[in-house]
C-alpha cells in the first residue's frame, strides 16, 4: 500500500517537473531557502505553497500549546518540543533520537512530509530556547525532510516587530511521512571512540564550562566531566541574548575558530540538545563538512563505566556537594 | 633484640595512657573513614577499621615475623615460623576456594623468574637490619619507634626505586604463575595448599629437633595468630583480594616523587594501569594504602592506651644506619619480589600460588646474610 | 621523640588529606582495580606474554 502511493507520488512529481521544464518557468524560491530566516522573509512567503510555518513553544521556553493559541504566527501549527515526541526514552537513557517510526508518526501526524518547507520557530527567548529550534530543524533533516530553517528571533521577533499574529489552533491533516534516515548527520558511540582512539577528527563539548570541567552534571549524567579530548565551545557563545539572535557570521566563525579547519567533526552536550545549536552553527551557517551530533552525549558515554571521562573535578568538590555547598 | 611493647608493670595501667596519642589516632581514623564515607566507598571504610585492627593485634602480641624467622635461623627454635604456618592455613582456607570461584575475588599471584628470587633474598637481607618487615615496620611506628620511622622512610625511597628496577628485571624471563586451584580447582588446590603448610611444617619441625630446640612459644603469640588470621580474612573479603602492605609503599612514594617534580611517566612501572590510577587517584582509593594507614593508627592506639607514647630515646647512630639500609633493601626487594612476608609469604602461600613458597626460601637465604650483617650495626644476632 | 611523632603524625594526615581533596572525582564509584591479565597484584604483565 505505501509502496503504491510512493510511486503514485513520485509520478506526480515528475510529471510536474516534466511540465516546468516544459513550460521554461523559473523554480520556485521555496526549493531552497536559508537555514536560518529572518522574520521579514517570512512575512513575504507566508502564503508560499508547502511553506509549514512549525512553533515549537515548549516548558523549555516557559511556553506551551497554550501560549501557542494565544497568539501565533499567521498560519503556525504547534508541536510542544518537550513533550510531543521529538526526544524520546531509549534503553532507559532520557531525551535520545526518537526510532524511526516513531519519527514518521510524529512528523506525519504534523502533515509535514519531505516535500515541504518547514519553518522552526522557537520562542526567542534565550540560547538554550534556540537549542530546541536547532534540534528540531537536526531531527527534521534526520528523518529526511530536506528543505528546513529556522525563524531567526523567533516567535518573540515577529511580536517585536509588531507583525499581526493569530489566536487558535492550526492543524494540517496528517500525512504518510516515509522517513529517509540522513545517517551522515548522526554520530553514536563508536563514533566518538574511534575518534579517541586515532585523533582522525574533533569532539565539539557544547556545555557551558562549569559542566566541561566538572563542576556540575546533567541529573541523568553518572559521571563528572567531559569526553577525553574535547574542545568546549559553548553553545551560547554563538548566541546574542541582548537581542536573542544568533551572532553574525564573522562572530561565529571566530567562536569556531579553535576548531582545526579539516577533519570531522561530531558535537555533543548532555542531551544532544545544545549541541544542534554548535552543530548548526558549524556545518548549516559556516558550511564545515562532516559535521555529526552525538545526540547520545554524556549521558549515553557515561552509562558505560569503562569508557573514560577527563574532568578537573576533586573529591574536594564532592565534599562540597555532600555538605549542600556544591554541586 | 629490640621490643616495643613497655613492659613496666608496676604502675597502673591507667595512669600511663597516653591521652593524646590515644585520641590522635582514634580521631584520624575516624576522619578517614568518615571521607570515605563520603565517598560512597564502605568497602574502604571496613579496611580501615580491619587495618586499625590488625595494628592493635600485631602490637599487642609482637607479632613480628622477622624475630620469629630469626629465633629459628640462630637457634633452631620454630614455635614462632610453626604458628605463622597455621596463620597462613587459616586464612588458605577462605582464599584459595573464593578467590577460585567468586568473580571479583583474586588470590596473590607472580610469575616465577629471578626478579622473585633476587627480589626476596634481598628483602631478606633487609628485614633484619631492619628489624621488621612490611607489617613489622607499620606496627613499631604506630608504636612510637624512633628508628622505625626511618625504616619507613627508607622503604619508601626503596619502594620507588625498585618500581623502576622491576620491569627490566622481569625481562630476565620468567615462568608464568603457578596456582594450585588453576590445576586442582578450588577444593583440591586448597589440599594441595594445606598439604604443602604441612609439609613444610613437618620440615621445620625435624629440624628444629636435630637443633634441639624448644618447639612452644608464648600464648600470645598463638593467640595473635588467631586474631589476626580472622582480620586477613575480612581484609580479602573487603578487598578483593589478600591483605599487601608494600604496594601502599610504592604508591606514597610515587607521590611524593611527583610531588618533588619527578616525571614518572617515563617509567614503564607506573604505565601499567594498576599503579597508574593509585598515582593520580586519592591514596585513600588504594586498598594497602588503607590497610597501612589503619594498622599504623591501631597500633599507635593500642601502644598509647597502655603507656607513655615514644618514650624510647634514639638508638645509636650505627643502629639507625642499620635501619636506613634495611629500609631500603626492603623497599627494593618487596617490589622485585612482589610483596613482603605479608602480601608475597602469607598473601601467596595462603592464595595456592607456587611463589610464595619460592619467595620464602628466598627470604630465608637472604635473613641467613642479614644475620650475620647485624652485629656490625651493633644489633645482636639473636 | 614524642615531639618528633607529633610533627610526624600532623604533617602525615595533612598530606593524606591534601593528596584525597585534591585527587579527581568522576562523581561515580571506581571500577575494581584493572588488574585483568596482570600477573601480579601490582599489575606485571606475565611473562608469557611477551
Amino acid at each position: 500500500m505505501r509502496c503504491a502511493i510512493q510511486i503514485a507520488r513520485a509520478a506526480i512529481r515528475a510529471v510536474g517537473v516534466l511540465l516546468l521544464l516544459a513550460t521554461g518557468a523559473p523554480a520556485q524560491d521555496v526549493a531552497r531557502t536559508d537555514p536560518l530566516v529572518s522574520v521579514e522573509w517570512l512575512q513575504a512567503h507566508l502564503r508560499a505553497p508547502g511553506l509549514v510555518v512549525l512553533d515549537i513553544r515548549s516548558a523549555i521556553d516557559g511556553g506551551s500549546a497554550e501560549t501557542y493559541a494565544q497568539g501565533h504566527i499567521p498560519g503556525a501549527i504547534h508541536s510542544d518540543y518537550d513533550k510531543a515526541g521529538w526526544r524520546a526514552t531509549r534503553n532507559g537513557l532520557p531525551y535520545m533520537l526518537p526510532g524511526i517510526a516513531q519519527l514518521e508518526k510524529l512528523i506525519g501526524e504534523l502533515g509535514i512530509d519531505e516535500t515541504n518547507d518547514v519553518v522552526v520557530v522557537p520562542a526567542g527567548v534565550s540560547a538554550t530556547d534556540f537549542g530546541s529550534a536547532a534540534r528540531t530543524y537536526w531531527t527534521l533533516k534526520v528523518a529526511g525532510v530536506r528543505k528546513v530553517s529556522i525563524l531567526d528571533g523567533g516567535s518573540a521577533a515577529w511580536t517585536a516587530a509588531k507583525l499581526p499574529l493569530e489566536s487558535g489552533v492550526n492543524t494540517l491533516s496528517p500525512t504518510i511521512f516515509e522517513a529517509n534516515l540522513d545517517r551522515s548527520l548522526i554520530a553514536e558511540a563508536a563514533d566518538v571512540e574511534h575518534i579517541i582512539a586515532t585523533g582522525a577528527g574533533t569532539l565539539v563539548d557544547a556545555r557551558p564550562p562549569p559542566f566541561f570541567q566538572g563542576k556540575v552534571k546533567a541529573d541523568a549524567a553518572q559521571a563528572y566531566g567531559h569526553i577525553p579530548g574535547a574542545l568546549n565551545i559553548d553553545s551560547t557563545a554563538f548566541y546574542d541574548e541582548t537581542i536573542n539572535r544568533l551572532r553574525p557570521k564573522a562572530e561565529l566563525a571566530a567562536v569556531a575558530a579553535r576548531i582545526p579547519p579539516r577533519g570531522p567533526v561530531v558535537s555533543y552536550c548532555n542531551t544532544g540538545h545544545w549541541s544542534a545549536t554548535d552543530w548548526f552553527v558549524l556545518a548549516e551557517l559556516l558550511g564545515r563538512k562532516d559535521v555529526k551530533v552525538y545526540y547520545g552525549s554524556m549521558v549515553d558515554w557515561v552509562s558505560v563505566p569503562s569508557r573514560p571521562v577527563a574532568s578537573s573535578r576533586t573529591k574536594w568538590d564532592d565534599i562540597k556537594k555532600f555538605f549542600g555547598k556544591g554541586s | 633484640m629490640m621490643t616495643i611493647a613497655a613492659t613496666t608493670t608496676l604502675a597502673p595501667a591507667t595512669a600511663r595512657r597516653d591521652w593524646l596519642f590515644l585520641t590522635g589516632a582514634v580521631l584520624a581514623t575516624a576522619l578517614l573513614v568518615a571521607l570515605v564515607l563520603i565517598d560512597g566507598q564502605p568497602a574502604s571504610a571496613a579496611l580501615l577499621v580491619l587495618g586499625f585492627g590488625l595494628g592493635a593485634a600485631f602490637l599487642k602480641a609482637e607479632f613480628s615475623f622477622t624475630a620469629s624467622w630469626r629465633r629459628f635461623l640462630v637457634h633452631g627454635e620454630a614455635g614462632g615460623l610453626l604458628v605463622i604456618l597455621l596463620l597462613i592455613a587459616l586464612t588458605a582456607v577462605a582464599v584459595v576456594p573464593v578467590a577460585a570461584s567468586w568473580p571479583h575475588y583474586g588470590g596473590s599471584i607472580a610469575p616465577l623468574g629471578p626478579s622473585l628470587v633476587i627480589g626476596a633474598f634481598v628483602f631478606g637481607v633487609g628485614m633484619q637490619l631492619a628489624n621488621g618487615c612490611g607489617s613489622g615496620t607499620l606496627y613499631t611506628v604506630g608504636g612510637g619507634s624512633g628508628r622505625m620511622l626511618i625504616t619507613l622512610a627508607c622503604f619508601i625511597v626503596g619502594s620507588v626505586l625498585g618500581s623502576m628496577s622491576l620491569p627490566p628485571f622481569l625481562r630476565m624471563g620468567g615462568l608464568d604463575p603457578v596456582l594450585a586451584s588453576d590445576y586442582f580447582g578450588p577444593w583440591g588446590g586448597l589440599a594441595v595448599t594445606l598439604a604443602s603448610i604441612a609439609a613444610v611444617a613437618l620440615v621445620i619441625v625435624v629440624i628444629a629437633r636435630r637443633r634441639g630446640a624448644p618447639l612452644s612459644t608464648r600464648g600470645s603469640f598463638i593467640a595473635g595468630a588467631l586474631v589476626i588470621a580472622a582480620l586477613m580474612i575480612g581484609v580479602f573479603f573487603a578487598g578483593g583480594h589478600p591483605w599487601s602492605v608494600t604496594f601502599g609503599y610504592t604508591v606514597w612514594g610515587g607521590k611524593l616523587a611527583m610531588l618533588a617534580g619527578a616525571d614518572l611517566s617515563q617509567f614503564e612501572f607506573w604505565q601499567w594501569p594498576g599503579p597508574k590510577h593509585a598515582l593520580s587517584d586519592s591514596l585513600l582509593g588504594d586498598t594497602a594504602s588503607l590497610t597501612n594507614l589503619g594498622m599504623i593508627f591501631g597500633a599507635m592506639a593500642a601502644a598509647a592506651f597502655s603507656a607513655p607514647f615514644a618514650h624510647r630515646p634514639w638508638p645509636p647512630l650505627r643502629s639507625l644506619a642499620a635501619a636506613a639500609i634495611g629500609g631500603m633493601l626492603m623497599g627494593w626487594g618487596a617490589r622485585l619480589g612482589f610483596g613482603c612476608n605479608i602480601g608475597a609469604f602469607v598473601g601467596g602461600v595462603a592464595s595456592g600460588s607456587l611463589h610464595g613458597w619460592i619467595w620464602f626460601l628466598a627470604a630465608l637465604g637472604g635473613c641467613t646474610i642479614g644475620i650475620k650483617c647485624r652485629p656490625w650495626f651493633g644489633l645482636s644476632r639473636d | 621523640m614524642r615531639l618528633v611523632y607529633v610533627i610526624v603524625f600532623l604533617v602525615g594526615v595533612a598530606a593524606i588529606l591534601s593528596d584525597h581533596l585534591t585527587s579527581p572525582s568522576i562523581g561515580r564509584a571506581i571500577s575494581p582495580q584493572d588488574f585483568a591479565g596482570a600477573c601480579a597484584p601490582c599489575g606485571a604483565p606475565c611473562p608469557s606474554k611477551k
